[in-house]
């Protein structure tokens, strides 16, 4: 049974513009964006005039001229308010390197600050600014390298923790560490300190970053003050995903870390990706052994068809030696669009159900038919 | 990678290669290599020479290829891709020289052909044209990937087909040698045997077996993701093939793949295939077991029969062997059942329907001597159980598996496969209640199937588990509107109001479930159902609350002067509920659903009546 809002998945699309080795190198831009529209149009540099353009539809589609204040404001901001309202939400970053992925989410100070900073400073301001409500913000910080999950924030970043689930609680990850924050500074010092791990520890177990996905995660935890003065205090707990995926064409080239958002037409080189080709092909049946290699979309399964509010900020290369990065990218993002869960049910044919009434409706006439010759007589 | 006579600066491009990736150059070693690439190309053309106008073509035509390679790891694809263009002409024309049957390098046109069987025997190849083949193979493979990450499939298996052809030809050239003067050729790798002859140091065929390799794989893929389901399978089989015959495999990770395969092949109903790949499952976790036996000092206390398989592989690998079985024998009864539901010449064929159709692809030659012949499998409508008998028998294979499976899923800590497990148990009771004649049995059955589901009902927090939970219900529901339906056939006229009773009781059961579920798309607690459900969850939606119009009523069945005020209650819910529905499938014009939507007006209008007698009844002097 499908638990999804149809209209939680929303993607987005940014291009950046061209940039000065490409300008020098007399690139031409072969992407063009409709704002209004969500539009993107994808020419092939290589085919002649006649073939069209492939084009994709989005959400929203930013292009050069859009600032990360536009951005942030449109496809971000309302994550986070749901989030202080008790909701989750969850923003995944997706771009292959050199495409501007960075600049997005984190960006630079200012006016040129990314969706990471950003949202950083509005919970904030929601926090300081209501003076009714007793907030408690606490975040964790893990990545999953080739399917085994670590706490960035542990003193010990080598060890592997378990995805389990709670019937009440959802999806957990056992040991993993929450700090409690009461800054944005405090919010910055948690997110440096576990990027700095993840590098650290990739540099000693010899693992490739990039290939890694991480999910920074805040918990916004709000009491009415007044309530809790009575005893009656009604908390709600909001959690926000900010996700940053792994760099997709070095995934593929190297080997699948077996998440579940598979492209649609990529090669993997690697046979260890043999066991997501054959879950594909009984993909959405109910007949399906347990994966193993999910722990991505396990632990972001409430993002993926669930209750949750999300967003994808796909970004990608403008000039035409990226045609085939950015044609992988768009069917990347176009395909997320489609994610949701597949109901699940031992379901009887529609036309039993029919004879069934049928048989419901005979069966009644003649019960009426008997009372009333029993009132009849009487 | 060697490239005859150009050995320095592939040692040059391989050091640049094994160099550590600066994350924020990522592709700069490629260019690196590259760049060495086409210094080794100026060399050999010279300055204002044609390209065609050098003195070692085919040395332009490798480094070439190579130069290919390096690019279509970067970003600048479209050159990578002409490099190689540019040098699979002399390349396809040293490998005709090379003496390939049956390969032409003209054959470009892309076209399905039955694949052949993934060879598992190591290939001896040696030479400088089997290096050419090599590196064509490469080519190949690498031309394929790309077409695909375009989305162009057909392309993608052209050159894929090409891969095939040429490992296929140049095996076949090879096996032909081996014929003629077997002793000069060195052992295949892994054979315990390399110290039997001399090895070639330039021996290629590691380079040849892993490229065929990687073709079969990729075209699993391509065909995955052009459709062809059936074509993938047979791909994705001869890759666990090859990776069982090359001894490098993870247990575990490939037990799973096959157990996923498994699953494959049972959701299309090909049974056999299904208990074969299963089969190899068990057969080699047993004989794993059994080395491991061996090894160890047998009085150590470990079980050496019965389930010493499962020590081998990992616990949820275990489990997951357990549930596809349980699985296999749960889809050849709900198989067996559409099949019996059928009649005449609307009877289904299964695919697979004989041994005769057995892939070759799909065996396991390696294991022949372990498994049971081909002839032993349940072929077509062989797995369909036609008698209570039968499909008991299936029910009875099924049910320990899907408990040893939950000895290991848990509830506390595997929420989703917990109850998709418990949903897959009470299939199975449905399923076989449906061949039970005996409706008392056959409502026992349905009841059972409900208590199964009951302490799941309530028991997920909808904010995470939202889907789960109106599964749980819905099919809790179902289970109790079944079991009604079963009493309601065997009605006890010998003693109607226990009868009526245990109908009753059901009935507000099963509408205690329906009306959970259809309350679940409230907009919030208690707040207003929407005007429309979602287009995922409508059809479940319109059912339930259509079964739940036909059992509201059942709960109240007295007609008579002992009808009290709740019954009357439940009879009114009914009537509106009916009318509620038939209009929601009015106003949203579900042409699909117009005849549920009539009856369930007429049901109404019934209902209506029943309300009416049962006032007049309740008014009429006692006697």
């Amino acid at each position: 049974m499908s638990g999804a809002n149809p209209e939680a998945v929303k993607v987005v699309v940014r291009c950046r513009p061209l940039n000065s080795k490409e300008k020098a190198d007399g690139r031409q831009q072969i992407v063009d964006m409709d704002t209004k529209s969500g539009q993107v149009s994808l020419r092939n540099p290589a085919a002649d005039s006649s073939e069209a353009p492939k084009t994709f539809t989005f959400d929203a589609a930013y292009d050069a001229n859009c600032t990360q204040e536009q951005i942030f404001e449109q496809s971000a901001k309302p994550i986070v308010n749901s989030c202080m309202q008790g909701y989750n939400g969850t923003i995944f970053a997706y771009g292959q390197t050199g495409t501007g992925k960075s600049h997005t989410m984190t960006g630079q100070p200012g006016e040129q600050a990314g969706i990471i900073p950003r949202s950083f400073a509005h919970i904030f301001e929601g926090v300081e600014g209501s003076s009714d409500t007793q907030w408690m913000v606490r975040a964790s910080f893990l990545e999953i390298y080739n399917e085994e999950v670590r706490d960035l924030l542990s003193k010990d970043p080598k060890n592997k923790l378990d995805v389990k689930e709670h019937k009440e609680s959802g999806v957990y990850v056992k040991g993993l560490n929450a700090f409690v924050v009461k800054s944005v500074p405090e919010l910055q010092n948690v997110l440096a300190v576990g990027d700095k791990n993840r590098s650290t520890g990739a540099t000693m177990m010899n693992q490739d970053s990039s290939r890694s996905h991480s999910i920074f995660s805040i918990t916004i935890e709000g009491m009415d003050k007044n309530a809790a003065a009575n005893s009656e205090g009604h908390i709600r707990v909001g959690k926000l995903n900010l996700v940053d995926l792994a760099g997709s064409e070095r995934q593929s080239k190297t080997g699948a870390t077996g998440d579940r958002l598979k492209e649609a037409t990529k090669i993997n080189l690697s046979l260890s990706a043999l066991g997501n080709v054959i879950s594909a092909l009984v993909d959405g049946k109910s007949g399906h052994i347990p994966y193993r290699d999910s722990k991505l979309t396990r632990l972001l399964q409430d993002s993926l068809g669930g209750n949750t509010k999300t967003v994808m900020v796909a970004n990608m290369g403008p000039a035409d030696w990226n045609y085939d990065e950015t044609l992988s990218t768009l069917r990347y993002a176009n395909r997320a669009k489609n994610i949701k869960n597949k109901p699940r049910i031992n379901e009887d044919p529609k036309d039993a159900m029919l004879r069934e009434f049928q048989d419901e409706i005979k069966r009644l006439k003649e019960l009426l038919e008997v009372c009333v010759g029993k009132a009849c007589q009487e | 990678m060697e490239a005859p006579g150009h050995e320095s600066v592939i040692d040059q491009v391989k050091e640049v290669l094994s160099r550590p990736v600066d994350e924020s150059q990522p592709y700069k070693h490629w260019y690196d290599a590259s760049d060495l690439l086409q210094t080794e190309l100026d060399k050999l053309r010279g300055p204002g020479a044609l390209r065609d106008g050098t003195s070692d073509p085919e040395g332009v035509a490798w480094l070439m290829a190579q130069q290919g390679l390096c690019l279509l790891e970067t970003d600048l694809r479209h050159q990578g891709e002409a490099c190689i263009l540019a040098a699979l002409p002399r390349l396809e024309l040293r490998a005709e020289g090379a003496g390939l049957p049956g390969f032409s390098p003209s054959q470009s046109t892309h076209h399905e052909q039955q694949p052949q069987s993934a060879p598992t025997e190591h290939l001896e190849v040696s030479g400088v044209g089997h290096k050419a083949i090599a590196v064509l193979q490469r080519c190949y493979n690498a031309l394929g990937a790309l077409w695909s990450e375009r989305g162009e499939l057909e392309s993608a298996l052209m050159w894929l087909n090409k891969a095939e052809r040429l490992y296929h030809g140049q095996r076949k050239r090879v096996l032909q040698q081996k014929g003629e003067n077997k002793d000069s050729l060195p052992s295949p790798p892994g054979s315990g045997a390399e110290g039997a002859g001399q090895a070639d140091p330039a021996y290629a065929g590691d380079v040849l077996e892993a490229g065929y390799t990687l073709t079969v794989f990729s075209l699993a893929q391509v065909h995955a993701h052009a459709g062809s389901k059936e074509q993938s399978a047979l791909y994705c089989a001869a890759t666990l093939q090859r990776q069982l015959a090359s001894g490098e495999v993870q247990l575990s990770e490939w037990v799973q793949n096959c157990l996923q395969l498994s699953a494959y092949y049972v959701n299309a109903s090909a049974f056999a295939i299904g208990q074969y790949l299963l089969d190899a499952v068990q057969r080699i976790a047993q004989v794993e077991a059994e080395k491991k036996r061996q090894a160890l000092d047998a009085s150590d206390g470990q079980a050496t029969g019965g389930e010493a398989w499962t020590r081998v592989l990992d616990e949820d690998v275990a489990a997951n062997v357990h549930l596809a079985w349980g699985k296999l024998y749960l889809y050849r009864l709900v198989a067996s059942l559409a099949y019996m539901q059928q009649s005449g010449s609307q009877k289904p064929s299964l695919p697979y329907p004989s041994p005769e159709h057995f892939p070759d692809l799909l065996r396991f030659p390696s294991l022949s001597h372990l498994l049971p012949s081909p002839e032993e499998l349940p072929w077509g409508v062989s797995a369909l159980a036609t008698t209570f008998e039968a499909a008991r028998d299936l029910f009875n294979a099924a049910i320990p598996r899907f408990n040893a499976a939950l000895e290991y899923y848990k509830l506390d800590g595997w929420v989703t496969e917990y109850v998709t497990t418990q949903l897959e148990v009470s299939n199975l009771y449905r399923v076989l209640a449906a061949f039970e004649q005996d409706p008392k049995r056959c409502a026992a059955m349905h009841k059972l199937r409900a208590s199964r589901l009951a302490h799941l009902v309530g028991a997920l927090n909808p904010q995470h588990y939202l889907g789960l939970s109106r599964s749980i219900d819905l099919e809790t529901a179902n289970a109790w509107r079944d079991h009604v339906d079963a009493l309601t056939d065997k009605l006890d006229s010998k003693a109607p109001n226990k009868s009526s009773k245990a109908i009753a009781e059901g009935a507000r059961a099963a509408t205690h479930s329906y009306t959970r579920f259809l309350n679940s798309f409230r907009k919030e607690d208690a707040g207003q159902m929407p005007d429309r459900i979602d287009a995922d969850n409508e059809h479940f939606f319109l059912m339930a609350a259509f079964n739940l119009g036909r059992v509201l009523h059942r709960s109240a069945l007295r007609v008579d002067q002992h009808t009290s005020e709740s019954d009357l209650d439940i009879m009114v819910q009914a009537y509106k509920h009916l009318h509620w529905i038939a209009d929601y499938v009015r106003r949203h014009k579900i042409e699909k659903m117009k005849q549920e939507a009539s009856m369930a007006e007429q049901l109404a209008s019934l209902i209506a009546e029943k309300i009416d007698l049962s006032k007049k009844v309740a008014s009429m002097p006692k006697k």
